[in-house]
């Protein structure tokens, strides 16, 4: 009994000793989240896109132009998630989150692993929060994950499968977990956003047939509180723009798409979220959803507090080029023509970069960044629409021989279906004003395949055609002067931008597909430093630092589908891989 | 340009295909393809996990499965003629100059796909290579094709579940179908 007794006590020292433990970490509140990567925190970074403006800047100047060329890799760790889905192995698209040495990353299926960085010498696992998603090897989803939120003392991830998923920061273990979406083919690829008391999450598999939305859900608990629907059901303000009687379908809305793919931004002045929404749904074939669909291909700014639409503004009306406009929206405050303008700032999918008005939406101005653009003559410089854009017209034709329809033939259409620059993150530097962009240079060729509205099954990918790349695509990176639109400064690049970029004091930071790993300068973007480590970047880096000493670190992963027209790289391996380099 | 060139030289291709007897194998070149002679469920497992074949052509072969990621459109095996010669041939040859790649390790280094080897391709328009499945396994898929999807007609909701197994998530858009 005695023993026991001793026992006892001794797991409840243990206890409180942990206890004290767990309470020394300093919880990530929502104070520290927006100075996330500057000031005071500036040795951390909180939040996926860096801040809430979405810059992945950080002021850490320890590594700089002068000295960057003595960059080594401090360590690696070796991180798991490789388990394929029906489309390949997920790629690696997260960007690590570093709080008070700690590092908290994702790896494809959405698994958080909470690290140990601090001794700048090794990478310890601490715990890894399993969620007991099923790697189901037949599932038709594209596995990848965009990393994770850090709320007070929780550690959140959105799930493939649709759960969002709580875990405690002190202990790895499961606090909460909501099947937050329940519908065929509904699912997580961004990572959540934590805001307030809030999480906010997007559906993010539009072309499975789904309609997409954003939720906020209670951070203490899971339970959902608002969702906004980026497809308005009939009846709703928007619902105007599904013209799906004329297809034959009354409810082509429902598989109508618009998803949010990528986490959007914040503005804690006007307590205002601001996320870019995905392609209508099929993607290459209008015929099936006349109108505008809205809100697809859009920037929507809602209220944090209710998800009610404030404004919106959308880039490619009636799309049928998958030019969706999920990726990064950059707040900025700037002086456009003598005038200090709050500016949302958007690099497209379709090839031109767009500032818009934080306050309403209305159109500033915009500028071309990709090489090659035939998809629409121009922009006009009062609306923003493509010059050609009919408000009055069911299916819009915004170039010749660039349009798609089920009786036309192929066409070859640029920028390449996926950019210009897709899902991965751009960057802004609000010390020099400017935007910084990785990007495809390149072409695609598409063609229209219809599908009968009784042949379109939830849950299974709906494109309503197919696509096949113009030959080698090139990729860029490149400098845009953030007030004007316009570039300013470009190098091209073997291959395809498909990973973002990071900014620090000086230095543009690129990952690419052969598995070169950059530091480049900001003023020339010629390159400074490289390392090769063989696996395919598709992930932007991050920095951090620990008792002073500064950090990059970035994530690898498989190729998946999709070389580019570069056979040589299709043997890369899957292996998931963290690097982490310093001085 | 190019796209037009490649296209006609397909279909020529496909035309040799089609005219049967391109290329030599033993077991599943006789008369006689009897499916249940073959471990069919083997034959699943292949299609699911080791061809990754569903990639493309989906669960149920209706060629609906494709990665908007990746290039070209599969075809509908399920309106496919039942022919285990001709499966056996594509599944180990693929089919050159479109995306249907090849599962033999060696089909063109001995001659033994279309009396080719890599050298007669030109660059950029060289066969690519699939998920290697051994000799015996294409018959296993061979038989599991024949018997589950070539006519089977239309997609319905037992042979999902047959297909996933009872209640799982991903049939129940095609309840009552």
């Amino acid at each position: 009994m005695k023993t026991t007794t001793t026992s006892v006590a001794a797991l409840a020292a243990t206890g409180l000793l942990a206890s004290a433990l767990a309470l020394s970490a300093d919880p990530a509140t929502p104070e520290r989240i927006a100075m996330s990567a500057s000031g005071d925190e500036a040795a951390n970074w909180l939040t996926v896109h860096g801040n809430y403006s979405s810059h992945r800047f950080s002021e850490l100047n320890g590594i700089t132009p002068d000295n960057v060329g003595d960059l080594r890799l401090a360590f690696a760790v070796p991180l798991g998630g490789t388990e394929p889905s029906a489309f390949g192995a997920g790629a690696m698209e997260t960007t690590p989150l570093v709080k008070d040495g700690k590092m908290y990353v994702s790896d494809p299926w959405g698994t958080p692993y909470k690290i140990d960085v601090s001794s700048g010498k090794m990478g310890q696992i601490e715990w890894i929060c399993d969620t007991a998603i099923d790697k189901d090897p037949s599932l038709g989803i594209i596995v990848a994950n965009r990393g994770l939120a850090l709320s007070g003392d929780l550690v959140v991830s959105n799930l493939p499968d649709g759960r969002v998923v709580a875990c405690d920061d002190a202990s790895g273990d499961i606090v909460w977990e909501k099947q937050t979406a329940t519908e065929p083919g509904e699912g997580f690829s961004g990572a959540p956003l934590a805001v307030g008391d809030k999480i906010i999450v997007g559906q993010s598999f539009g072309d499975w047939a789904t309609r997409g939305w954003i939720a906020a859900l209670d951070a203490a608990t899971g339970d959902e509180v608002w969702r906004f629907y980026t497809v308005p059901e009939p009846g709703q303000p928007g619902s105007e723009t599904w013209l799906c009687e004329e297809s034959g379908n009354p409810d082509c809305w429902k598989t109508g798409g618009a998803a949010a793919w990528v986490t959007g931004s914040y503005d804690p002045e006007s307590n205002t979220l601001i996320y870019g929404t995905g392609n209508p749904v099929p993607m290459f074939d209008p015929e099936y959803r006349p109108g505008d669909n809205l809100y697809s291909n859009s920037a929507v700014a809602l209220d944090a507090d209710t998800g009610e639409l404030k404004w919106h503004f959308q880039y490619t009306p009636g799309d049928y080029l998958d030019y969706d406009e999920v990726g990064s929206h950059l707040l900025i405050d700037q002086e456009i023509d003598g005038e200090m303008r709050k500016v949302v700032a958007h690099f497209g999918r379709n090839g031109i970069f767009y500032n818009l008005d934080r306050s309403n939406g209305s159109f500033i101005n915009s500028g071309q960044y990709v090489e090659q653009l035939n998809w629409t003559p121009g922009i006009d410089p009062k609306t923003g629409k493509p010059v050609n854009y009919d408000p009055n017209a069911s299916l819009q034709a915004y170039a010749e021989d660039v349009t798609m329809r089920r009786d036309g033939g192929p066409i070859e259409n640029c920028p390449h279906l996926q950019g210009g620059i897709n899902f991965w993150p751009t960057a802004y530097n609000p010390q020099t004003g400017q935007a910084f962009g990785h990007s495809i240079e390149g072409c695609s060729e598409l063609s229209v395949v219809p599908v009968a509205a009784e042949d379109v099954i939830t849950g299974t990918i709906f494109t309503g055609g197919s696509n096949a790349d113009s030959g080698e695509m090139d990729g860029s990176i490149l400098r845009v002067n953030a007030a004007t639109g316009e570039v300013d400064q470009k190098v091209i690049r073997e291959y395809p931008g498909y990973a973002g970029v990071m900014l620090t004091p000086g230095i543009v930071w690129v990952g690419e597909m052969d598995g070169t790993f950059g530091a480049y300068d900001a003023d020339s973007l010629e390159q400074l430093w490289s390392m090769n480590t063989g696996g395919v970047y598709k992930a932007p880096a991050m920095t951090y630092s620990v008792d002073g000493k500064q950090y990059v670190a970035i994530t690898a992963g498989p190729l998946g589908l999709g070389s580019f027209g570069h056979p040589e790289i299709e043997q890369t391996q899957a292996a998931n891989m963290l690097y982490v380099f310093s001085l | 340009m190019k796209a037009t060139r490649t296209l006609a030289t397909a279909a020529a291709l496909a035309m040799t295909v089609f005219a049967g007897g391109a290329l030599a194998q033993d077991s599943a070149s006789d008369a006689e393809f009897v499916p249940e002679n073959y471990d069919m469920d083997r034959g699943k497992e292949v299609y699911e996990r080791v061809g990754v074949c569903l990639q493309c052509h989906g669960w149920d072969g209706a060629g609906m499965g494709r990665n908007p990621r990746s290039v070209g459109t599969a075809p509908n095996l399920r309106e496919f003629p039942d022919d285990a010669q001709l499966l056996h041939e594509i599944i180990a040859c693929g089919r050159p100059y479109t995306e249907m790649p090849y599962h033999d390790r060696n089909a063109y280094s001995d001659g033994r796909c279309y009396d080719m080897t890599m050298d007669d391709f030109e660059e950029g328009e060289k066969p690519s290579r699939g998920k290697s499945i051994r000799e015996d396994d294409i018959d296993n898929l061979v038989a599991y094709m024949l018997t589950h999807m070539i006519g089977a007609g239309d997609t319905t909701f037992a042979q999902c579940e047959e297909f996933y197994g009872e209640g799982h998530r991903n049939c129940v858009p095609l309840e009552g179908r």
